[in-house]
């Protein structure tokens, strides 16, 4: 017998502010919370039963010989913020924008066999991974015509930390600076359009 | 015609053997099986959604929208297989019956507020909830009978 049960709750709140601060200015800031609460048992049960047809007794009581479950927990939190400026004009428009965001997960799961836990290290999870970012990016455009020229860049620390609290009881940790650089030209004419990237 | 069965099955354990491999976990029955009665019927037992929508303008720069989807299921399958496999002096019979139980319950909330703060500012605030339970079972009856 073969039994699953899956919950999930997830929880996301986002929010947006909007301000338009000249004729060519607008300001935008995005705040977003998300919260996942997933947990899955898996049960399966094999029962065996022998049946003696012999006349002075019938014996047909189920006896179960495998009994395995295991349980496994998944929660997420996810929090980011966004802060964008624009600036535009018939020739130029230009974005600045700064975020950070940060993720959390945990992976949770245990083993059973014959309503026992598997105390072996291969068989358990208990792991929390972090992920830290803080970025700040430029959008830069330029429109002459039906052409445009553009140059986007974005660039920012991270940092990620693995905790595995069975094996090694320590943390693995990664962090560094980074940057995305993007050129582009685009040339759009009645039906036919171009587009060159270079990253 | 049976003959040439028996044969072929031989070959086929002896190239098994080649590769190291022995099927002596298994019912050596040498035969392929004969099913001679199968059934399958299928059972929704439960299948219900509510869901409700509303939109209200409390004041001419706020509304609100917001919107609730329940919806539970209850599917059930039931399925027979009788199995025969005919040996030289005797029949081996493998009965089986599967029965398999889905019940998803999912509810869903969404609420989305909007507020012109001024003429040129908006806030928008976007909540989501959403809460899934499924349990799935299913159970499997094997009987063998020989004769």
């Amino acid at each position: 017998m073969n039994n699953l049960r899956d919950n999930n709750i997830s929880w996301q709140i986002s929010g947006d502010f909007t301000q338009r601060l000249t004729q060519n200015k607008a300001l935008i800031i995005n705040s977003l919370w998300v919260k996942n609460d997933n947990a899955q048992v898996l049960d399966i049960t094999q029962n065996q039963t022998r049946q003696f047809y012999t006349p002075s007794r019938i014996d047909s009581t189920p006896t179960p010989f495998l009994s395995f479950n295991q349980s496994l927990e998944k929660p997420m939190e996810y929090l980011s913020n966004t802060a964008q400026l624009f600036y535009s004009n018939q020739k130029i428009d230009f974005t600045v924008s700064g975020s950070t965001i940060f993720r959390r997960e945990d992976l949770r799961t245990q083993l059973r066999l014959n309503n026992e836990i598997i105390a072996d290290s291969d068989f358990i999870n208990n792991a929390v991974f972090e992920q830290k970012n803080m970025n700040v990016g430029i959008n830069l455009g330029y429109n002459w015509g039906n052409k445009r020229l553009f140059f986007n860049t974005s660039g920012g620390f991270f940092d990620q930390k693995l905790t595995d609290n069975i094996l090694t009881k320590n943390s693995l940790s990664k962090n560094g600076f980074y940057t995305l650089p993007t050129i582009g030209f685009n040339w759009k004419k009645k039906k036919n359009l171009f587009y060159d990237l270079w990253l | 015609m049976l003959e040439g069965e028996f044969v072929e099955d031989e070959e086929t354990q002896q190239l098994h053997a080649l590769v190291g491999s022995n099927q002596e976990r298994f019912i050596a029955v040498n035969r392929t099986p004969f099913v001679n009665l199968g059934a399958q019927s299928v059972q929704f037992n439960q299948a219900g959604l509510w869901s409700s929508h509303f939109i209200v303008r409390p004041t001419e720069g706020v509304s609100l929208k917001g919107n609730i989807v329940f919806n539970r299921d209850r599917l059930r399958v039931f399925t027979d297989n009788q199995s025969q496999f005919l040996l030289q002096d005797s029949i081996f019979m493998l009965s089986e019956k599967e029965e398999d139980t889905n019940r998803p319950t999912v509810f869903e909330g969404k609420l989305v507020g909007q507020w012109d703060i001024s003429p040129k500012s908006t806030l928008n605030i976007i909540t989501k909830f959403q809460k899934t339970n499924l349990i799935a079972q299913s159970n499997i009856v094997a009987m063998v009978m020989t004769s």
